[in-house]
């Protein structure tokens, strides 16, 4: 009798509802774990797990590279920041070929990320066709798109006639080493040693072609 | 003995067993509370590594080094707490992670109370309950047993006799109703961790955003941020329903949604979105008033080709009708602004109607804001007419032509700075409609001998600079409303929990009732919530079985 019934002697539980027990670790932490699992798992099936994980676009071959060793005279890591070396990368070309920003050691780089759907880029790469073309020796132009589709960007390319290399940042890698957001465009002057010299913020205004000009292409 | 010490000492011979202490203890839980909201607060104050940046060492490197000029000497402090990446870190994530098993400890606690009171209740109370109940009776009794059964399976409850052979007591009752009703307050318990846990879903991982989306322009990225999850969109067609009678039934949106090299073709609604990648895609707004132009210079080089936006922008223009003698009409839509005077009272709008029979010239002031086009009206002036001053739906003769003023109306109309190849550094531009229904766009400013131009849709006008222009094609284009919410699966199975857990605890609430008969009196003591009028039930069961008067005082009812 009193195994059975262990409260008889009291007076019954009004609110049983409101009682925490321990009754032991499986029975009470065990559920628990297993609730949390089960509870996990549903919400990663769901909600987390991307869908296309083979995406072709994410491809480790591209992005951010390590500088192959030299850091110039100012011997410190790559910032993207005004007198620091520019952070290396390898982005495909629209021809399919593969670009190191390294490559172009030597001659002033001006890296100019965009995507067609910015309208100040419409309106800045004619203009930066023409500096490309005004400057063929001493600076090379590089058009950082930021993960467009390879039609769009073959199809801008063609309406605007651009004249300067055109790189695709598929995976946004670049972009987001550059501290670029969707606020384009942004461009980048990078000396022949490496080091960024100037950071453009929107589109290029003409004082500052001609004072990019003067200062270091002339 | 104190609470720390009984936790030590359970801590040496029971761990487990002090883990579960901790984990059920409010003090616990609340410093639990306070470190995930602060940890959570840090994560939105300081700026965190991009997710596409994160795994690649050289490019987290360097967007480390960018905070390391930011942030100076505070960087290594910061950097050592995984304060830049603060939602990622193993602490932050050990943190929710002792906080849900704490929730679900307590919770699954819970659950053995209540089972074992469903199933093994107590069915035998101590004299004195019959004494001290909230809820009991007490009255003489000479009837039967059986009565008292039947009276209570009447009311639908399970009455069990309790062997009493043990016991010197007289005949001993355990009726309840409703047992099941208990897990009510579990339900509701378990709905409201639900709702929690979806909330905080919600919060930390849910995304709102409104794109603008215009035909025949390229494809928009949804997130601030690039990086593999970025999402495309591109509007290939918007679409305003119209019925037969030219009444809007709907607008609806036909767009692809790209992610990668995969793509998605949506139709979305107001009412019915389109899904993709875990996000929801709504019709939210519609406009027709964009142009889709281009410019080219002398070389033929393109400089612009894109929508022009008039953003809602619009002037108040007259709608003219000239009808001949014959009653042939010549000239029947809204005249743009050509010309604008303004003097200290306002402006003065012109335009010109070049007819067979000579030029005539309109002219109206701009409407005042707070009149809207209650008092528009416009002068008209030309070949055998004398300045005349139309309103609505009035007409004049001029001997020639009868012209009609039908109404004024709101044409799209924006200006347009430092337009490559403009003869001056601001043009106007207003979308038009010729009697025919086809647009065209009027600019005044790109002309250098000063007068207007009017561009058909896809044609062609060559300045004298030798720049083209075109206007390709009137398009349209919609607001589409993202959303992304990863908690409301589960704020859906805690509203439907909820309603079935708060309904079952109201509506359907246990009840329990002893019954002892002994010494010609019985003695009915129970348990049941407050929400239900207990005493009442108790009562009619003493009623029932011939009791009087068998409530105590301070126990009358209101009702009956």
């Amino acid at each position: 009798m009193l195994l059975l019934y262990p409260y008889m002697f009291g007076p019954p539980d009004e609110q049983p509802q409101r009682k925490r027990e321990y009754s032991g670790p499986l029975t009470t932490l065990g559920i628990a774990v297993v609730i949390i699992t089960f509870v996990g798992l549903a919400f990663w099936f769901f909600e987390m797990r991307v869908e296309g994980e083979e995406n072709t676009f994410v491809n480790d071959e591209f992005g951010v590279i390590a500088l192959d060793g030299d850091t110039g005279s100012i011997n410190q890591s790559p910032v993207p920041s005004l007198g620091r070396l520019a952070p290396n990368f390898r982005l495909p070309n629209i021809h399919d070929e593969v670009v190191r920003l390294s490559d172009f050691r030597g001659r002033y780089v001006l890296l100019n990320f965009w995507a067609s759907w910015c309208g100040p880029c419409r309106k800045e790469a004619p203009e930066l066709s023409a500096l490309s073309d005004r400057f063929p020796k001493t600076l090379i132009v590089l058009g950082i798109n930021q993960q467009e589709t390879i039609e769009a960007v073959t199809v801008f390319v063609s309406q605007f006639a651009v004249s300067y290399q055109i790189l695709l940042d598929f995976n946004g890698q670049v972009s987001s080493t550059y501290a670029v957001s969707t606020g384009l465009p942004i461009s980048l002057l990078i000396d022949p040693n490496g080091v960024i010299r100037e950071i453009y913020v929107g589109i290029l205004s003409q004082e500052q072609y001609k004072y990019l000009a003067e200062t270091y292409l002339l | 003995m104190s609470s720390s010490t009984f936790l030590q000492n359970n801590l040496l011979n029971d761990p487990l067993r002090a883990i579960w202490m901790l984990l059920t203890n409010v003090k616990f839980a609340l410093a639990l509370v306070f470190f995930a909201m602060l940890s959570g607060l840090l994560g939105i104050l300081i700026p965190q590594i991009p997710p596409e940046v994160r795994d690649n060492e050289v490019a987290r490197t360097s967007w480390l080094e960018l905070k390391r000029l930011d942030f100076g000497i505070w960087f290594e402090p910061l950097d050592v707490l995984a304060l830049f990446d603060v939602f990622h870190s193993v602490w932050f994530i050990a943190l929710w992670f002792i906080v849900v098993v704490s929730v679900t400890v307590c919770t699954v606690s819970r659950f053995k109370p209540i089972w074992r009171s469903i199933h093994r209740p107590q069915k035998v109370v101590p004299d004195s309950y019959f004494k001290s109940a909230t809820h009991r009776v007490t009255f003489p009794y000479v009837g039967d047993t059986i009565a008292v059964v039947k009276e209570l399976k009447r009311l639908r409850y399970g009455v069990e006799e309790i062997d009493n052979s043990a016991d010197a007591r007289g005949r001993l009752f355990f009726a309840q109703r409703f047992s099941w009703g208990q897990y009510g307050t579990f339900i509701s318990h378990l709905a409201l961790l639900m709702l929690l846990l979806g909330g905080i879903l919600t919060a930390l991982a849910g995304e709102s955003r409104t794109l603008s989306l215009v035909e025949k322009r390229s494809a928009v990225p949804l997130f601030r941020d690039p990086g593999p999850s970025q999402v495309f969109v591109e509007m290939l067609d918007a679409v305003k329903g119209i019925d037969d009678k030219g009444n809007v039934i709907d607008f609806r949106s036909k767009f692809t949604v790209r992610r990668g090299d995969e793509a998605i073709l949506c139709e979305a609604t107001v009412n019915n979105p389109c899904e993709a990648y875990g996000y929801r895609f709504h019709q939210a707004a519609f406009f027709d008033d964009l142009a889709l132009i281009s410019i080219k210079n002398v070389e033929g080089q393109l400089l612009y080709r894109d929508v022009l936006d008039f953003e809602n922008q619009v002037m108040a223009v007259p709608i003219i009708s000239a009808a001949t003698r014959d009653g042939e009409i010549v000239f029947n839509e809204a005249v743009p602004q050509m010309a604008t005077i303004s003097d200290p009272e306002g402006s003065t709008i012109f335009a010109e109607l070049d007819l067979e029979g000579g030029l005539y010239t309109v002219s109206w002031r701009l409407p005042r804001q707070d009149r809207g086009l209650t008092d528009f009206h416009i002068m008209l002036v030309g070949p055998n007419l004398n300045a005349t001053s139309l309103f609505t739906g009035e007409s004049v003769s001029s001997g020639t032509y009868e012209f009609t003023f039908k109404n004024a109306t709101l044409i799209p109309a924006i200006n347009v700075l430092d337009m490559p190849g403009a003869a001056t550094a601001q043009v106007t531009v207003q979308l038009m409609k010729d009697r025919w229904n086809s647009d065209y766009l009027y600019i005044t400013g790109l002309r250098s001998d000063g007068e207007g131009l009017v561009l058909p849709q896809d044609r062609t006008w060559l300045s004298a600079d030798g720049f083209s222009f075109t206007f390709i094609d009137r398009v349209e284009g919609s607001g589409i409303d993202v959303r992304r919410d990863p908690g409301d699966t589960f704020i859906w199975i805690a509203i439907i929990l909820g309603l079935v857990g708060l309904g079952i605890t109201f509506y359907i609430p246990r009840r329990r009732i002893w019954v002892a008969i002994e010494n010609n009196h019985i003695s009915i003591a129970g348990i049941a919530p407050r929400s239900i009028r207990f005493d009442r039930e108790l009562r009619k069961i003493g009623s029932a079985l011939g009791g009087k008067d068998i409530f105590p005082p301070e126990k009358e009812f209101e009702e009956d």
